[in-house]
Parts: structure tokens; sequence; C-alpha cells
């Protein structure tokens, strides 16, 4: 395994880990733009944007664009979150000349009319989709209410209002900003001849001209947002979502916060698990740490059936004091390790799995980090380390959303009643 | 990377045996498919099958339930069960000088389950809190829907079973269940990865070979074709789901590629005709998919889509069906060229995963009774054309049998 990494004279990065064993190769353009870079009147505009780059460029359209990709038989996508748009594709080692210069032009789109008024539908059906889950709906509340007014309470999607009124300018506008190639990373995993990919890109991109990019990274406040409960009544589960502060991107504490949310919450085998799930007392619950630029955190996401909420959001807030005074035993974290390194390494030997740890890394960090490292990185970690993310980031003043059919719960503080929904991190397909 | 060629065993009990080392990975794989899936449950007793699977990992062997999850996360073993169709599957992924533990668990699981009484009712709430989400979530009930619908017997049964027959299910139905079907007689072991061939060959007689068989009860699967299908399901979303499920052919069948590549000039990549007509050119959804579901015994072509308003959701519906009937009009060599270099692309790369291979050889086992080698597969891709898929069609006509819509208001089928 072999780390390369150049950057353009108009500030375009390149970076790859070649594997010359690999049976495919990973790409993706990484665009540092997403919903947190949006004012209120364009919200939406970076995913409705990740959209329209697949519609073509002046010299291909949209069907050249979908039917190329087709013809190397690539497995590509798109997605946008909070901080990026990510433009992704896997191929057969051969194709990946072919496979670059597709993945270009989606950064370079044409942006027509036509096309925007369209694809504007396609947008509107998504929102309806996700406003039609319980999960997607209470997440996209406490987002919001957790950051307040600070733009990663952003919605991804934007709303049908807001969606409804852009305009292409807008977006155009928008384009030029946040697309500037010193604002792009292009990372590349697999089996690649790296000068020959750097000359190509050169070619294909170095005429790109570069602006000025900044992005907002006041602070979000460590503050608890309003609590809020929704009255979905269409629905028959509730969906219970809390935020807490969490370490951002560049903490040290960093694989300590992944530690505490695996012991806290894993899927299976965690605390959260054994209390609600293999009670029955609900049907799922996950706790997750999410790293963002100067700031960061722990996603609480459960669903249960509306008479059981009160009682189990009481419980989540038991055991999260209850770790926040206590913290945890040296079996759950040796645990933790274990597992969280297991996923890793596995998922690691794909080039297609491999390619986001590795730009995450990159783009967060200005590092390069290995697979090994990064496994390093959570062996590691000790109890002192989790001592001092507790006394750091102590896990109270959750925001919390429920939504769904209940009409009280008494854990909340101060339930304000509304009705509305939708939401993130979403696949052009 | 690179991928030996798979070996073949078979233990005294039955238990089959494969195996394919893979160079140049760290994990390795298992995958145990056992009898005990939808076809074996009893008539009154739909979902005793998914119970079955959530019991049996509460405790096996010399572990209770919790002791046993925390000695498989200590290793790293990334376990996942479910019930399907004809089995009761259990994986386990873990890098590769774990195997042995891999397979205790599993051998405890499927051979030693505690299935404690205590239990059963915690289970049961849990299975019951799934069944809601589904009912929550518009796109996975209408599948559920439109499989009971359009697949004959138990093969279209609900996966979870019902709210009431899950209710009424008790634990010496679930010991009764493990009991029959849990056996090696027809079980088949899958395991892909770094792996060292004359070690797990003992490494699994070790585990598996005291694994005992009883007669097992007679399975009579119901393979009528059912015809003609409408079926609305009111719910009260703000979109439409339309499903539509076609004839198509079973997993053993002689042109098995053929009916892939049909299912993926519709719907294969995005210039795919579904996804051109439907959403690049009409905007009309954000989702819109086509997928050849081949079974055993008998195959299906699956149509799904969801779209606002009845006049959206009924010209979405016209669509998808015209570009089903515009297929027996003839397919391009420049399609058929886009579904061997996706097809090539998708063999090449499920090789880098070894769970993804060790299911691979266990089901094709199971459906062909011989594991497909990947040469035969790349072969059989490449063979691919405009005039093998119209044979097919001509052989296999599309019949339509049912048409499933979920939403706020039903939807005037024209056909």
């Amino acid at each position: 395994m072999k780390f390369e990494q150049t950057k353009l004279a108009n500030g375009l990065h390149i970076l790859a880990e070649i594997d010359p064993n690999a049976v495919s190769t990973a790409a993706g353009f990484f665009v540092q733009a997403g919903a947190r870079d949006e004012s209120p009147e364009l919200a939406g505009v970076s995913h409705f944007l990740e959209h329209m780059a697949f519609k073509g460029t002046e010299t291909r359209s949209a069907d050249d664009i979908n039917r190329l990709f087709d013809d190397i038989g690539a497995q590509y996508n798109a997605y946008t979150s909070e901080e990026q748009t990510v433009y992704h594709a896997a191929v057969l080692p051969e194709y990946l000349p072919s496979c670059i210069d597709l993945l270009a032009d989606l950064i370079r789109p044409s942006l027509r009319r036509a096309d925007f008024e369209t694809e504007r539908d396609v947008i509107m059906e998504e929102i309806r989709m996700y406003a039609d889950s319980p999960l997607w709906s209470a997440y996209d509340r406490v987002i919001r209410n957790h950051f307040e007014d600070h733009p990663l309470g952003n919605c991804i999607l934007g709303t049908s209002e807001s969606i409804a009124q852009l305009s292409l300018e807008a977006m155009q506008q928008y384009h030029r900003e946040r697309y500037s190639p010193s604002n792009i990373v292009l990372a590349v995993v697999g089996q690649v001849d790296f000068p020959a990919l750097v000359r190509q890109v050169e070619a294909k991109c170095g005429q790109w001209e570069n602006r000025p990019v900044r992005r907002e990274l006041r602070s979000a406040s460590a503050a608890q947002g309003p609590d809020e409960l929704v009255h979905r009544p269409e629905f028959l589960q509730e969906a219970i979502y809390l935020m807490m502060d969490a370490p951002s991107s560049r903490s040290r504490l960093r694989f300590a916060a992944d530690i505490l949310a695996t012991v806290i919450g894993d899927e299976s085998g965690s605390r959260f698990y054994w209390s609600l799930v293999d009670t029955g007392r609900a049907e799922s619950i996950e706790m997750s740490y999410h790293e963002y630029e100067e700031a960061g955190a722990f996603v609480v996401g459960a669903a249960c059936e509306p008479e059981s909420a009160s009682e189990n959001l009481a419980e989540i807030h038991r055991i999260l004091e209850m770790t926040a005074k206590e913290g945890i035993t040296v079996d759950e974290l040796a645990r933790a390790k274990s597992k969280l390194i297991a996923r890793l390494v596995i998922s690691g030997e794909r080039p297609v799995n491999r390619i986001f740890p590795l730009t995450t890394s990159w783009i967060y960090r200005q590092e390069y980090q290995t697979l090994d490292e990064d496994v390093l990185g959570l062996e590691q970690v000790t109890m002192e380390d989790i001592a001092e993310l507790l006394a750091t980031h102590p896990l109270v003043r959750p925001s919390t959303v429920c939504l769904g059919p209940a009409r009280s719960i008494e854990a909340l503080r101060l339930g304000t009643m509304s009705i509305s929904s939708r939401s993130p991190s979403v696949n052009r397909q | 990377m690179t991928m030996s060629k798979h070996q073949e065993y078979e233990l005294s009990n039955g238990l089959k045996l494969l195996i394919e080392p893979v160079h140049g990975v760290r994990s390795v794989s298992v995958t145990l498919l056992t009898s005990g899936g939808l076809i074996h449950e009893p008539d009154d007793q739909s979902g005793l099958a998914n119970l079955t699977v959530a019991m049996v990992t509460r405790g096996a062997g010399d572990r209770p339930n919790r002791a046993l999850v925390d000695w498989q996360d200590s290793l790293g073993l990334q376990r996942m069960e479910g019930a399907e169709t004809a089995h009761a599957s259990f994986s386990c992924a873990s890098v590769s000088d774990r195997l042995e533990s891999s397979l205790e668990l599993m051998a405890d699981i499927v051979q030693a389950p505690h299935l404690p009484a205590d239990e059963l009712e915690l289970c049961q709430a849990g299975i019951l809190q799934e069944i809601d989400a589904i009912e929550d979530d518009p796109g996975q009930k209408l599948f559920v829907h439109l499989r009971e619908a359009s697949l004959p017997g138990k093969l279209g049964r609900p996966l979870l079973g019902t709210s009431e027959s899950v209710e009424n299910l008790t634990i010496d139905d679930v010991r009764r269940f493990h009991r029959d079907y849990y056996q090696p007689t027809q079980a088949i072991l899958g395991i892909a990865g770094a792996v060292d061939l004359a070690k797990v060959e003992s490494l699994v007689e070790r585990y598996f070979g005291s694994w005992k068989s009883t007669p097992m009860p007679r399975v009579v699967t119901n393979t009528s074709e059912p015809r003609n299908i409408r079926d609305h399901v009111a719910s009260e979303k703000v979109q439409t789901h339309l499903g539509v499920a076609m004839k198509s052919i079973p997993y053993a069948d002689p042109d098995y590629f053929e009916a892939h590549a049909a299912a993926y000039v519709l719907s294969g990549g995005m210039s795919s005709r579904l996804w051109t007509e439907i959403r690049e050119k009409r905007g009309l959804c954000y989702t819109v998919s086509a997928s050849f579901a081949p079974f055993k015994e008998l195959g299906r072509l699956l149509l799904y889509a969801a779209t606002t308003s009845p006049d959206r959701a009924a010209e979405t519906l016209d669509l998808m069906l015209r570009e089903v009937w515009n297929l027996r009009e003839g397919i391009f060599e420049d399609e058929v060229a886009r579904v061997r270099a996706g097809l090539k692309a998708s063999l090449v790369m499920q090789q880098e995963s070894t769970s993804a291979r060790a299911q691979l050889l266990a089901r094709h086992w199971y459906n062909l009774g011989r594991v497909r080698p990947v040469d035969e597969v790349a072969a059989a891709i490449d063979r691919l054309t405009p005039e093998s898929i119209a044979r097919y069609l001509e052989r296999h006509p599309l019949e339509e049998i049912g048409i499933v819509t979920l939403g706020p208001e039903p939807l005037e089928v024209v056909t």
C-alpha cells in the first residue's frame, strides 16, 4: 500500500492510496459544500445541485453521462451531507481514466433551465418520501433544534417552500462560489497509475478557475436546544432523537468518542441494547458519534411504541447520567475496541469503502492515516481518555425530539406541539 | 487479491461444506444455511421461522444470552442472522485468526440454543414492534403485500408474521420447530477468505461433526401461479407506492442470466429504461426499480415506484408497464453491452467481499446443487446478446401476475 498526493496550481488536491493487487479502483470528488454553507433562502441548494450535476455539460447530455458511466460498468452515486457533496464511483482498474473524465464532468455541469425544472419535481418527491418516515423526520427536527441558529442545523433537503422558490441563478452563483478547485479533493483507492492520473486531471481540471472559498466556522453552542414533541398521529411508532455535544473532527478525543458511543448505544451488546432492545421495550436504539469541522455531536435515535416512549426516554436519561457519573468498565472498553477494529479492517478491504475514512482524515486533519494507524488510534484509547471525554462532554442537557402518535411525554421538558417534518445525507439513487 | 477454486466436502451427518480461499485479504466469512425457513412453518404459525432465529441467539452452548454476545464482541465477530424463504441463515465475519471462534459460535447457536421460556415474551414484544415499523415504512409495506399477493403458498408469507400469529406462538412451538428443522442433513456451510484449507476441514469436523440428524417432516411447496391480482392498501401517506409482479424463471433455469439482463435493461443503471423515462425525462419519481427475484421453484420480476398524486401515479404505472412490454420489441446491442459491463464489474467487486462470497457458495449449492465457478459466470455474461434475451422472452413471456398499490387513494388501473 503506497500513498501519493499532489496539488494542482489551482488548488485541486489529488490523493491516492495505491494497492497494485486490488481488483477494483474507487474514485471520488469530495466537494466541501453542504447544508452548513447555505443561507436560509438557499436551503437545499447543495443537494439540489448534486442532482443537477448528472444533467450534463456543454458537450455531454444527461443521457450521455448516464450511458457512459453504465458503459464501463461503474457503480456510482453521489450524496450530500451537512459538510460536503461527494461524487463517487468504483470501476475495474482499466476504466479509471474514463471514470475520472465523467466524475470531473459532474463537477462542471451546464445547469440548464429545463433540467432544473424537471429535477425540482424529483427533489419534491424525495422530500415527500422522507416526510413519510418517522425516524428521518425526527432527526431533521433534532439537529435543527440542537444547533439552533448555527448552520449545522440546516436541513440537507431544504423544504418544499425553499425548493419551490429557489432560482437557477442562485444555484449557478452557489456553484461558482463553492465548487472552486481549492475546495475540492479528488481521492482514488485501489489499482492506479498515479503519474498518469495526475496528468489526466491536470489536463481536464487544470484550467478550472480558483476562487477563494471560506466556510463560516463560528463554533456551535453547546447549549441545549428546546425539547419538542411533534404529534404525527398517522404513524404507529414514536421516534425519539437526542443530540448532545461531542468532540470536533480535530479533537484528540475523537477515537474515545467513537468508543463511548459504541459502549452506550451500539446496535447490539451495548448499555442501551441490554436495557431497551433485549427486553423488548423498544424496537431499536442506537447512539453514534458525528464529527464536524469545529463541532461534534452524539446522536441517539430510537423507535418504540408511543405508550412506552415516556418510560424509555427516562431510561435513556438514566443510562446517560449514570455513564457520565461512573464512566465505563475496562471490559466494555476492550469489547468496543474489538468491535470497531474488526469493522474497520473488514470494510477497509474494499476500495469502495476505504476511500471514505481516507478522505475524511485528509480533509478534516490534513493528514494521511493508513488503515493500521486508524486501528492503532482505537487501540490506544485508555480509561483516562474516556474519563477526560466525559469530563469535557458530560452527556448532559440533550436536545430531544419525540415524533409520532404520543400526545404527551413526561420526560420531555416543556413540550411544544407542532406538525411538520423532513431530512439528511441523501443519495442520488 | 486472488481467489482459488473452491473445495467441497460432506460430513457424515450430511452437512455440506464449501470453502473458497481468498488470498490478499485479512478477513474470513462463514454462512450457514439450515432448514427452518418460511416454507417450513405450519400453516397457522406465520412468523415462527423468524421467532426461532431470534430465540436461538439468546444463549447457546455454555454461554447465557449476555455472555454469548459479550464473548462474540470481545473477539470482534460480526454476526448476522435471519429467516428466509427456505432457510434460517446465520453468518459471521471476522479477521482470519478468529475463524475457530466463529465456527464455535455458529455451532452453539444452531445445535445447542438454550431457548429460554422466560425470554419468549420479550422477543415477541420486539418483533411486534418490528411489524409496526414496517407499517410506518410504506415502501417496505408495499413489498410485503406484493409478495403475499403474487407468490403462491408460503413463499409469499410475511417474514415477521402478523401481530396475531406472533402473539399466539409458544415456546413449545419454537422448540419443536428448532428440533424438526435445524438439522445437518440439508444444511450448507460456506466459508470464504483467508483460510488454511486443511485446518478448516478439521475445525468444521470438530464443531459440526456431532450435529445429529433425525427424520425431517416433509415439506410440500405450493407452486401454483396466482393471476390477475389487483390490490390497494389504504394508507395515510404523502406518497403513492406502486408494485407490479411479473412471472419470471427460477434460479436454476438455463436462462438465468438472460432474465437478469432483462431486468437490468429496465433498471440496472442510470441509463436504464425505467430510470430514463420516468425519472430523468419526466421527474415523476425519486425511486423507480425493477428487480429479478428468482426462487428455487419459480421466479418473479418485481417493479416498484413511489410518487405523488393520483395523476402522477397513474402515469408512472402506465409507463412502467409500457417499458416492460416494450422489451418484446427488441433490445439494442449497446444496452446489452452495458448490461455485460455492469454484471462483469459486480462479479469482480463481489470477490472483494468475503461475506458476499461465503453467501454465494451456500446459495449456489442450495439452488443449483453445485457452486457456479466465477469463470463460468463471466462466460455466461459474455454470451449475452440482444438475440439471446429475445429468445428468452419468447420462451418465457413476461406475464403480469398482479398490481398492488399503497397510498391515500386507490388507483384506476387500465391494462
